[in-house]
């Protein structure tokens, strides 16, 4: 089944400056988000789980960057955008132009020369302009002047211009935006151009860029409703700004949708509730609202960031069942962060295991469960107390994750590794495919590699678990 | 099995109560148990039911309403002499939650572990208290340098293995740990379990485990009390508890413990407890042993209606057993 790609990520890389240290937080992690989806992203602590959705909103601490990859966020109605062009914008693409084929002169390759024509230069000319109309007065001119070098730059070194190439040179400073008519050549003042730009987060740094996905378009749910919530508010007044500002509604109407909000996120007695403030509500119910601002504009993506950590098992399980319910009904995107596997068995489709920064593991949520291929998913399963023999001892991965400051050679879970080979050590493992589905990322896929049986302690995990469950009155069907 | 043991600690009919001027809040509710040596008992409930309370009222932090506490055939609670006060202090050893806020972040780790040990003059001399401490050190996996290091400089795992060192360090024979690995991640979660365990096996420590993760407290502990509102709703051994729970409560916590499989999980259902379920009215309930080592607070009605069900799950496994 095809399906409709909402999110694809690009050897995507974070980096941290930490007291004059480079920190890598995230490195190198290709994946998809499908639209619909729930997908369960699992590790450590300190595995960077919460850094990569971060980068998804824009919202890495101030001494995080994307060093490396890219975001591309399919969204229609983003895409499509219109420009409008102002003498200054025509000063740039004339410019911008007489640069470009004064460079072309001295090209000295003919073979790029015969792809490098003037009407190519000329396209590429307007789709410069029209990425850099977003950036302000002052930006403007900073990107303009990066551009034209880079382009120039690169013209001159004889460079073959292809789409893809442009593309690629193009993010270094900002996203691409292009006209929709290929045959729009000549920028005039006052004209209105209809264009398609490629979105990708990576890119975006303007906050009015932000503001237009960050809650709008994909939303988060943190893990601490306490801190997430301004103790000095009220709860309506929270719930309607978001409204307001998003969706440009007057105040009554606002104050409407935020009370049928709350209803649906399971406040009894919506109305009277509206006023009050978060003190007086308990940590389950502060989640339910955490939830209903993150829902208040519907987003496509909802990031629940170990939405029930802080809560108990009854709450938890509450909260899991209404973000469930409200997902069928507003049919949004979810990605889960949590280290529980339980949690994960309960809402995800797919599951990404991530450590030290990269995923390692990623496949179907059966696929992880049943059919595990990466040592560290092993251990993570075997570490389940539900497995393990009462008064032996439980599983416990041996050692602590690698520093991240430093360049980790080879697979980073090999010191850990009871079924590390040699090559581990020196070689990072590439990912390995085994299901159109499933991935991972180590050498034991390798044909090459000895065959080795995953531990007995995680085979046949349906059964042992049903065993161990009470099954009476708790299945729809029991046994 | 119970009767043959030792009981170490037995709580009689206590009831907590905070009170802030006129308003009270009943935290504890005529709540009894007894704990045998070398056990782990655990106490489950969600936020708020009081179970941390009931900890703290062991380790003579929390004062009792009523009832008393006997520890050793002594009663522990209320107005008892200095000296037997430090006793009690001295043999119950309390592991907490948070393993950031419950180090003092302005000493050192060798000062923290020996606190304990500088109040009872538990050494003979300077190197034999360095020595004591080293060992709980290296007992819990920290190494003998890590004691002139400050708390700041170790990660969640590791402090939290500082809180237990601290507290073995006294050589205490009985421990209350209140949610000792709620904070941890999996694997360090893992390890301290099995460090716990070990202990319990080498001195032959005896558990109270305050814990909100069943799945973990199925694992470790041998009985387990429900704790709802202030009021243990039902207590037996584990297994007994998680295979036949009998309380409505019991039966939606054990419900709401996700599994960790895709299959069985997707196809669970909720069930959800408000207490309305009772009729108390009329017919008072009452805690009552309704099966050798399976106690329950129920009405009349109820007990029948348990009863019954008890009867029924017999009479099932000897078919079961019988195939």
């Amino acid at each position: 089944m095809e399906r409709k790609k909402l999110l694809t990520i690009r050897h995507l890389d974070v980096k941290f400056n930490v007291r004059a240290r480079i920190l890598s937080a995230i490195r190198d992690i290709t994946m998809e988000i499908y639209e619909g989806e729930n997908i369960a992203i699992v590790g450590e602590s300190g595995s960077g789980k919460s850094v990569l959705t971060k980068t998804f909103t824009g919202m890495l601490e101030s001494n995080g960057v994307i060093s490396h990859g890219k975001i591309i966020y399919h969204n229609k109605e983003l895409e499509d955008t219109s420009v409008h062009v102002d003498p200054l914008d025509v000063y740039f693409y004339k410019q911008i132009k007489k640069e470009l084929l004064e460079a072309l002169k001295s090209c000295t390759s003919e073979e790029a020369k015969n792809l490098n024509t003037p009407e190519r230069l000329n396209t590429l000319a307007v789709d410069l302009m029209c990425s850099i109309d977003r950036f302000p007065f002052f930006k403007k001119f900073g990107a303009f002047f990066k551009l034209k070098k880079i382009f120039s730059g690169a013209i001159k070194d004889n460079i073959l211009l292809t789409d893809k190439k442009i593309d690629r040179l193009i993010a270094k400073v900002t996203f691409k935006v292009s006209p929709v008519d290929k045959n729009y050549v000549l920028p005039v003042k006052g004209d209105n151009i209809k264009a398609v730009c490629t979105i990708d987060l990576a890119k975006i740094k303007l906050n009015k860029d932000w503001q237009k996905i960050r809650g709008v378009r994909i939303a988060t749910v943190f893990q601490d409703p306490m801190t997430s919530l301004n103790p000095i508010r009220s709860i309506g007044s929270q719930i309607t700004e978001v409204i307001i500002k998003h969706r440009g509604l007057s105040n009554e109407e606002a104050k409407k949708e935020a009370i049928s909000l709350m209803e649906k996120v399971g406040i009894i007695d919506a109305a009277k509730r509206f006023n009050e403030y978060s003190f007086q509500y308990s940590g389950g119910m502060r989640q339910r609202i955490v939830i209903a601002i993150a829902l208040a504009c519907r987003p496509q993506i909802l990031i629940c960031d170990e939405p029930t950590t802080a809560l108990d098992v009854t709450i938890q399980a509450q909260i899991i069942q209404l973000i469930k319910d409200l997902q069928k009904e507003f049919g949004f995107t979810t990605i889960y962060i949590t280290h529980d596997l339980g949690v994960v068995a309960s809402v995800a489709d797919r599951v990404a295991v991530i450590y030290a920064g990269q995923i390692v593991e990623i496949g179907k949520v059966e696929e992880i469960y049943y059919e595990p291929k990466h040592p560290y998913t092993w251990a993570l399963l075997s570490s389940l107390p539900q497995l393990s023999e009462k008064g032996s001892e439980l599983f416990s991965i041996k050692g602590t994750p690698p520093s991240l400051y430093n360049e980790v050679k080879g697979d980073a879970f090999a010191p850990r590794n009871p079924y590390a080979l040699k090559i581990d050590f020196v070689e990072e493992p590439p990912m390995f495919e085994v299901t159109p589905t499933h991935f991972a990322k180590t050498w034991l896929l390798d044909p090459r590699a000895p065959k080795v049986e995953s531990p007995k302690i995680i085979h046949d995990l349906h059964i042992k678990m049903a065993a161990k469950a009470n099954l009476e009155g708790v299945m729809d069907d029991a046994k | 099995m119970p009767n043959n043991k030792e009981v170490v600690l037995s709580l009689k009919n206590i009831n907590i109560v905070f009170k802030q001027g006129k308003k009270k809040f009943h935290a504890v509710h005529d709540c009894s148990f007894d704990i045998y040596k070398g056990e782990t008992f655990s106490l489950v409930g969600e936020s708020g039911s009081g179970k941390t309370t009931i900890g703290r009222a062991i380790v003579r932090i929390n004062q009792l309403e009523s009832g008393e506490i006997i520890y050793k055939g002594k009663k522990i609670s209320g107005q008892i002499p200095k000296e037997e006060d430090r006793q009690v202090i001295r043999n119950i050893q309390m592991i907490f939650q948070d393993p950031a806020s419950s180090l003092n972040e302005r000493a050192t780790v060798d000062y923290i572990v020996s606190e304990g040990l500088y109040n009872f003059h538990l050494y003979k001399s300077e190197e034999d208290r360095l020595n004591k401490v080293t060992k709980a050190m290296e007992s819990v996996g920290l190494l003998p340098e890590h004691i002139t290091r400050y708390p700041h400089e170790f990660s969640g795992g590791q402090r939290q293995r500082i809180g237990i060192a601290r507290s073995i360090v006294m050589e205490p024979e009985f421990i209350v740990a209140d949610e000792p690995i709620s904070a941890l991640d999996v694997s360090i979660r893992a390890q301290v379990l099995n460090l716990l365990k070990q202990f319990q096996v080498e001195r032959g420590l005896t558990y109270l485990f305050i814990a909100h993760d069943l799945s973990v407290v199925r694992f470790i502990s041998d009985r387990i009390a429900v704790i709802h509102k202030g009021r243990i709703v039902e207590l037996a051994e584990s297994e007994e508890l998680f295979n036949f729970p009998l309380h409505p409560y019991t039966h939606s916590l054990m419900s709401a413990i996700p599994i960790p499989d895709p299959i069985l999980e997707k196809k669970k259902k909720l069930f959800t407890y408000d207490g309305s379920e009772h009729d108390y009215s009329v017919d008072k309930p009452s805690w009552v042993e309704i099966k050798p080592g399976h106690f329950i607070f129920a009405n009349e009605k109820e007990k029948e209606i348990y009863k019954k069900k008890i009867q029924e799950r017999k009479i099932h496994n000897e078919e079961f057993e019988k195939k």
